[in-house]
């Protein structure tokens, strides 16, 4: 019997499938989602034109009004418009030092952020996720169908917890996440692949509210990530900040209710943005108590004044290349990316820096989302002309806590991922049956100058004298840069079991929770969802192991192997023409158990085919 | 059992290594096995993958720095050179990382000096690094190997903290 019909790798074979792929720029101040048409990636608009959306949520009573229509709410009902929330995200309520200089009321009973709004609650997850939601309905309307799949982009500099907690926010949104991918990278990705440039490239990345940089190889569609370092609450809002307070203090203005701070901040903005063209700027601020105030500010005091901000991207810089090993003569070109970039002390700075001049040529606002549509395509399985890969790297280093409050470094920063590392621990007390791993993500030697990231008890482990049981614990970074955690005695060879207490985010029950709320909120009918998602996930084994068939398949099973999967294939095949969703379920997983080992031979096989020099593919095809 | 590590990458087992081809194996491999490669497959294949990919970037890191191959060469033959066993060290390397350390202390905020530091440690290792092929030769006896590799290890924590300095200077 013939092989099934052969495809194109990662290609369907299902004609009606073109995957409506996005990639979306998750910005401290503004959001884009993006996707490739005609083999260009293009940003996304929504039905008034606009690419930018603003990264503001506003929670009425009765209503939820996310970017541009939040807006009008900034000054007039601070209190329930959310602006920034990305520096909120992976974040616990101790992580704020200043909760008065905000204009929300925070939860105080809670450990997490929770903000109070009109409309109850809300976590940093959901507000993002309503941010999110927006985006995917601009992409659903402008390309009139269903997305199956997003990527993602976090700074660079993100940790695990802020990574997490970003992810969390995508599920939330009911988007199905591809891969989170580093601002940076995405960016490299849009100039190496449009602009068609090759060597070792910095991206200089001054967004909002995060600052990453990273030093990236660019070589035949393969893009290596050397080094990555980054501040994470750097950004164009705190130029902003410092503006706004030069404006207090000038004008002797001490008691400002949120409206007027807010405002205050939305005219540093504007002569921000005025002096990146004009010498000065002129702005009059109209206060709540009817008090108008005229400010005009030139460039160069407001150089003087933001000039210990742009000092401040130089340290990750000299640390990047350090950790690459690289001179600055060895740089072939600077990226600059971020909005924030536009500033020309920041230009002239950086070009000082690097005695280069820098790449401008794409634009700053929407490099990333370009980029992040590109991988997104792949990703999602429609042909690509690019053999694109990505080899990222982890920003910071993970240990675990040992004696005396020390950190003990188990994956270095800057390692490419994914990355899994193993270390052995034992037990310290006879009979002892459990113990508890507290793991920490920073450079410093210290645990209390890391970031903790959870607490893992391992239970099961099986009575022994003291120092006799072997337990081996990986910690696993993926290619999202999200850590797990598995653990193993060896002695007994027996699987430990481990529950994680996160010390930041949701847990798993949590999101359960509030994925059913909105669910109800939406007032969908569940059947019908839980219909659509079988049959979505029934679609995808079949494309999956039609996939793994193609590649492979006639040097991995046997014929008669074949055969039965390709009878389930046919089963499950037959079943989603019904719309009977137990029946598609059950012959998902009765696929899914067939199929099982087959991939740790096939990735063993494809290991091996690369090195014979030939790509499997082209074996096969 | 992890799998030996030359193997791997197809390359001899041997200190003297081909480093191109090292980057065009790993290169090849990724490109066939990387988890972006299987995005659109089941959960099985996405989990092997990153397991493949993780074991396949560890081997490309220690292979292609020659401390750490040279520790994994010790490794492959028995021996573990963080192990209590070779904690001994010379009596002259002491002296002389010790020396080294004071002057990094003492010259902390000084870029010339430390630039300079960073050089002459640099020679210092270089010429090590030198002795290494043919200490590896003798496979009776890695003793000098095992010396050498020791101190290595020194030297590149040292060279660490020279950068950190370095870094922090305005």
């Amino acid at each position: 019997m013939a092989l099934l019909q052969i495809a194109e790798p990662g290609q369907s074979t299902l004609p009606h499938q073109h995957k409506l792929a996005v990639g979306i720029d998750l910005g401290t101040t503004n959001s884009l989602v993006a996707t490739v048409q005609s083999a260009l990636p293009v940003i996304l608009k929504d039905m008034d034109e606009n690419s930018l959306i603003p990264s503001i949520v506003y929670y009425g009573k009765n209503e939820t009004k996310v970017g541009h229509e939040a807006l009008p709410y900034l000054s007039k009902d601070a209190m329930n418009t959310i602006v920034s929330v990305k520096r909120f995200m992976g974040h616990t309520r101790s992580d704020i030092q200043n909760p008065e200089s905000f204009p929300y009321t925070f939860d105080d009973a809670s450990q997490d952020i929770q903000i109070k709004t009109s409309q109850g609650l809300k976590h940093p997850i959901e507000i993002s996720s309503d941010i999110l939601k927006k985006l995917k309905n601009i992409a659903e309307v402008s390309l009139c169908g269903e997305i199956t799949g997003a990527v993602i982009t976090v700074p660079a500099y993100f940790d695990d917890a802020q990574r997490q907690a970003t992810k969390d926010a995508a599920k939330l949104a009911g988007l199905n996440v591809l891969r989170l991918i580093n601002e940076p990278t995405a960016a490299a990705v849009a100039y190496g692949l449009d602009q068609q440039k090759e060597g070792v490239f910095v991206i200089y990345d001054l967004g909002g509210g995060t600052f990453d940089v990273s030093i990236l190889k660019l070589q035949k569609g393969i893009f290596e990530v050397l080094a990555t370092n980054g501040h994470p609450h750097l950004g164009g809002d705190d130029f902003d900040q410092a503006i706004a307070e030069f404006i207090k203090n000038e004008n002797q203005i001490d008691q400002l209710n949120h409206e007027d701070k807010r405002s205050l901040i939305t005219h540093a903005k504007s002569l921000k943005e005025s002096l990146t063209k004009d010498l000065s700027a002129k702005t009059i601020i109209k206060l709540s108590n009817g008090k108008e105030i005229t400010f005009s500010l030139n460039r160069e005091s407001f150089f003087k004044l933001t000039h210990d901000l742009v000092q401040k991207t130089i340290q990750p810089i000299r640390r990047a290349l350090s950790d690459a090993k690289l001179s600055i003569e060895s740089i072939d070109g600077i990226v600059m990316v971020g909005g924030a970039t536009r500033m020309p002390h920041i230009q002239s700075e950086i070009k000082t820096f690097f005695k280069k001049e820098l790449l401008n040529d794409l634009n700053p606002d929407e490099v990333v989302a370009l980029g992040a549509a590109r991988q997104a395509h792949t990703l999602a399985g429609n042909k690509s002309d690019q053999d694109l890969l990505l080899l990222d790297v982890t920003p910071l280093s993970l240990g675990v806590e040992t004696m005396g409050g020390l950190v003990e470094k188990i994956i270095h920063r800057n390692s490419t991922i994914p990355v899994a590392k193993a270390q052995e621990f034992t037990t310290y007390k006879d009979g002892q049956t459990a113990m508890s791993i507290h793991v920490l993500q920073g450079e410093r030697e210290r645990v209390s100058d890391c970031r903790s990231l959870a607490n893992f008890t391992l239970t099961d482990i099986p009575p022994m004298v003291a120092g006799a049981a072997k337990i081996r614990v990986t910690f696993q970074i993926d290619a999202d840069g999200l850590l797990s955690v598995s653990a193993k005695e060896l002695s007994t060879n027996k699987e430990t079991s481990i529950t994680v207490k996160p010390s930041y985010g949701l847990s798993e029950d949590q999101i359960t929770s509030m994925l059913k709320q909105s669910f109800e909120k939406a007032d969908e009918d569940k059947k019908i969802r839980a219909l659509s998602e079988a049959k979505i996930e029934g679609e995808q084994i079949i494309i999956a192991v039609q996939n793994a068939l193609n590649k492979n398949g006639d040097q991995l099973l046997s014929k008669d192997q074949i055969l039965i999967i390709e009878n389930a294939i046919k089963t499950l095949s037959s079943s989603l023409q019904t719309n009977d969703t137990d029946a598609i379920i059950q012959h998902t997983k009765d696929l899914n158990l067939l199929t099982e080992s087959f991939a740790a031979k096939l990735m063993d096989q494809s290991v091996e085919n690369a090195l014979k020099g030939k790509s499997i593919d082209k074996v096969n095809l | 059992m992890s799998l030996n590590f030359f193997i791997l990458l197809q390359l001899p087992e041997a200190f003297v290594i081909d480093l191109e081809k090292l980057d065009q194996n790993y290169q090849s491999i990724q490109k066939e096995i990387h988890p972006d490669r299987f995005a659109s497959f089941d959960d099985e294949a996405k989990l092997e993958s990153i397991k493949k990919t993780a074991q396949v970037n560890d081997a490309y890191q220690t292979l292609k720095s020659p401390i750490r191959r040279a520790e994994y060469l010790l490794q492959l033959n028995g021996i573990d050179i963080h192990d209590e066993k070779y904690t001994a060290v010379p009596q002259d390397f002491l002296m002389q990382q010790m020396e080294w350390r004071e002057e990094l202390e003492a010259e902390k905020q000084n870029k010339v000096a430390l630039e300079k530091l960073a050089h002459d440690i640099q020679k210092n290792k270089n010429e090590m690094m030198s002795q290494l092929p043919t200490f590896f030769d003798n496979k009776n006896n890695l003793n000098d190997a095992i010396k050498v590799t020791r101190e290595l290890n020194f030297i590149e924590k040292i060279e660490q903290h020279i950068n950190d300095a370095l870094i922090e200077i305005v």
